[in-house]
């Protein structure tokens, strides 16, 4: 297995000066040292408000970083980046699964012309060739052709779920990171998703960066896990050791509250 | 994950299609478009409808009553005004150029107004504030207070006043616009768009003018009743289309002189006006909840 992403010494620093009426409010993200494997799947962990969403959106280029850079496949991308271009080259290689997929979806655009935005800013294809993509990658996350012309509001939580994974893997990316992918849908169609992610990291090849408040999928379908709490990485390592062994508080807190919920023979 | 492969359904109805048959379903809204587009022919094929000319005098026959008056005739349907004139023909000229102007006036309005707005909307800092809040102050007073200002200056005439309602009028879609703008662009698709490497103007016209439509229809036909009660009002202060040129107001105006002799040539002109106004008003909201059906339901 070879390494497809390095992010190296990345920080973000949200620094709210005091204001009139204002708290000041002062967020430090990282510096944060991350390598993530071909087809390996990494799960973000930690309580609300620790960054993890952040650090998803830093890794895309959603969010403009302080400091840092990320690497993948060779290709060197400032995290600070300045122009357009830059962050115009990562949207091949790393894709992101944003947190609503409800929201993510334009509600007066169709689902074909949503899924046509990528290919359309990012390849040279024709319009006759695009819609060829689309319909293919519709029926590989489990859909219909015909969803091509339908709108969000007729679409349900899970397979607007579906369409923002469609989206995401619609390029072909090398990463591809989701915030909270599973957390809205139900758990038939949540095992569904999780099943389909894993046939198409498996068929594509592509890294999994995810995060989660639960952890069975964690445990379930990780690789390596990384605990974060108030911007910092605290703990990272192989799925079951951290389980088995966590070291850092919170992960003990984190683990112990997931062990008390499953059946005890899972612990042994 | 499902196997089988349907073949495809062959017809899907376009966007157009579907906001069609929401507002086919709500009656009022009907009757409003049937109305509307009854105002819109006569607007359009005036000449071919009118029996007589728009200035054609009748000595013979001063204010003659409608046909359904007991000494009215029916060469004169809507009877005849102080100068001989047919007031059927005259009402449909005025439907013409009243609706007509009114319809120039608001298009124009709306393409300088959404694009200020956009820009103001798109940007950031001093530059959108003052693209925003300079108009906002112009919201204040009310349009034809606005126009009357303008037409003072400039002079009276039809041209002068559309020119000044078109001026009024742009404020309010500069002022929706941005706002629309503004709260799109906060909105987790625009983020999804920007990661696909889509730049503004692309996000503008891909993501947020198709989000756009319900609010411009809403504020268009807002707008299009306002430049015709508007441009009727001018018309009938003398400040907008003069005498002899058969506006709404202005014949209004001309039959207020004989009132009490030939009432109708006030309540037939003010019924049209008061109809016209109406069957925009009532298209435009069976459309808003036709628009609004295709994206919720």
């Amino acid at each position: 297995m070879t390494d497809v992403m390095h992010v190296k010494q990345l920080t973000f620093l949200h620094n709210e000066k005091k204001r009139w009426l204002k708290r000041p409010e002062v967020f430090k993200l990282g510096p944060i040292e991350l390598t993530v494997k071909r087809g390996e799947t990494v799960a973000i962990i930690g309580e609300n408000r620790s960054g993890k969403s952040l650090l998803a959106k830093l890794l895309v280029g959603a969010v403009r970083a302080d400091e840092g850079e990320i690497e993948i496949n060779e290709h060197k991308y400032l995290a600070k980046y300045k122009s357009k271009d830059g962050q115009r080259k990562r949207t091949h290689d790393i894709r992101m699964i944003l947190q609503h997929s409800s929201e993510t979806m334009n509600p007066s655009v169709p689902v074909g012309r949503i899924l046509d935005e990528p290919l359309r800013l990012n390849t040279q294809l024709d319009a006759s060739e695009r819609k060829e993509v689309i319909e293919d990658t519709l029926v590989k996350v489990g859909l219909l052709r015909e969803h091509y012309y339908f709108y969000r509001n007729m679409l349900s939580d899970g397979q607007q779920q579906r369409i923002a994974l469609a989206r995401a893997i619609m390029l072909k990316p090398k990463v591809l990171v989701a915030d909270e992918p599973f957390a809205a849908l139900d758990p038939s169609i949540r095992s569904q998703t999780v099943n389909l992610i894993l046939a198409l990291q498996q068929e594509l090849g592509l890294a999994f960066i995810f995060i989660s408040h639960n952890l069975g999928i964690v445990r379930h379908i990780a690789d390596k896990v990384i605990v974060m709490e108030k911007g910092q990485i605290v703990e990272e390592g192989k799925t079951e050791t951290i389980f088995r062994w966590p070291q850092h508080t919170r992960t003990k807190k984190l683990v112990t509250a997931y062990h008390s919920l499953v059946p005890q023979q899972t612990i042994r | 994950m499902p196997q089988f492969s349907l073949y495809e359904e062959e017809f899907h109805p376009s966007p157009w299609q579907r906001t069609w048959r929401a507002f086919r379903a709500s009656h009022i809204a009907m009757a409003g478009a049937v109305l509307l587009a009854i105002f819109v022919i006569f607007a359009i094929f005036a000449p071919l409808l009118t029996p007589y000319g728009a200035n054609e005098q009748n000595i013979d026959g001063l204010l003659v009553p409608p046909s359904w008056m007991g000494n009215g005739s029916i060469s004169h349907l809507f009877g005849t005004d102080s100068l001989g004139r047919d007031l059927f023909t005259r009402v449909i000229y005025g439907c013409r150029i009243t609706l007509g102007s009114a319809f120039i006036t608001v298009v124009i309005a709306m393409l300088i107004g959404v694009s200020l707005g956009a820009f103001a909307g798109m940007l950031r800092g001093v530059r959108s504030s003052i693209a925003n809040h300079f108009p906002d102050a112009l919201m204040a007073i009310p349009t034809l207070l606005i126009a009357i200002i303008i037409v003072a200056i400039f002079g009276t005439g039809l041209v002068n006043s559309m020119w000044a309602i078109t001026l009024a009028l742009i404020p309010q879609f500069v002022h929706h616009t941005r706002s629309l703008v503004r709260s799109e662009m906060k909105k987790d698709y625009i983020v999804a768009s920007k990661l696909d490497g889509a730049n503004k103007w692309q996000l503008f016209t891909y993501s947020i003018l198709p989000n756009m439509t319900e609010m411009l229809v809403v504020q268009g036909t807002i707008a299009l009743s306002i430049a015709v009660i508007d441009i009727a009002a001018l018309g009938f202060l003398n400040l907008g289309a003069q005498s002899p040129l058969p506006e709404l107001g202005a014949i209004l105006s001309d039959g207020l002189d004989v009132t009490y002799l030939a009432p109708w040539n006030v309540a037939l002109p003010g019924m049209t006006i008061f109809l016209l106004v109406l069957s925009i008003n009532v298209v435009g909201d069976g459309l808003r909840s036709a628009l609004r059906k295709r994206v919720n339901h």
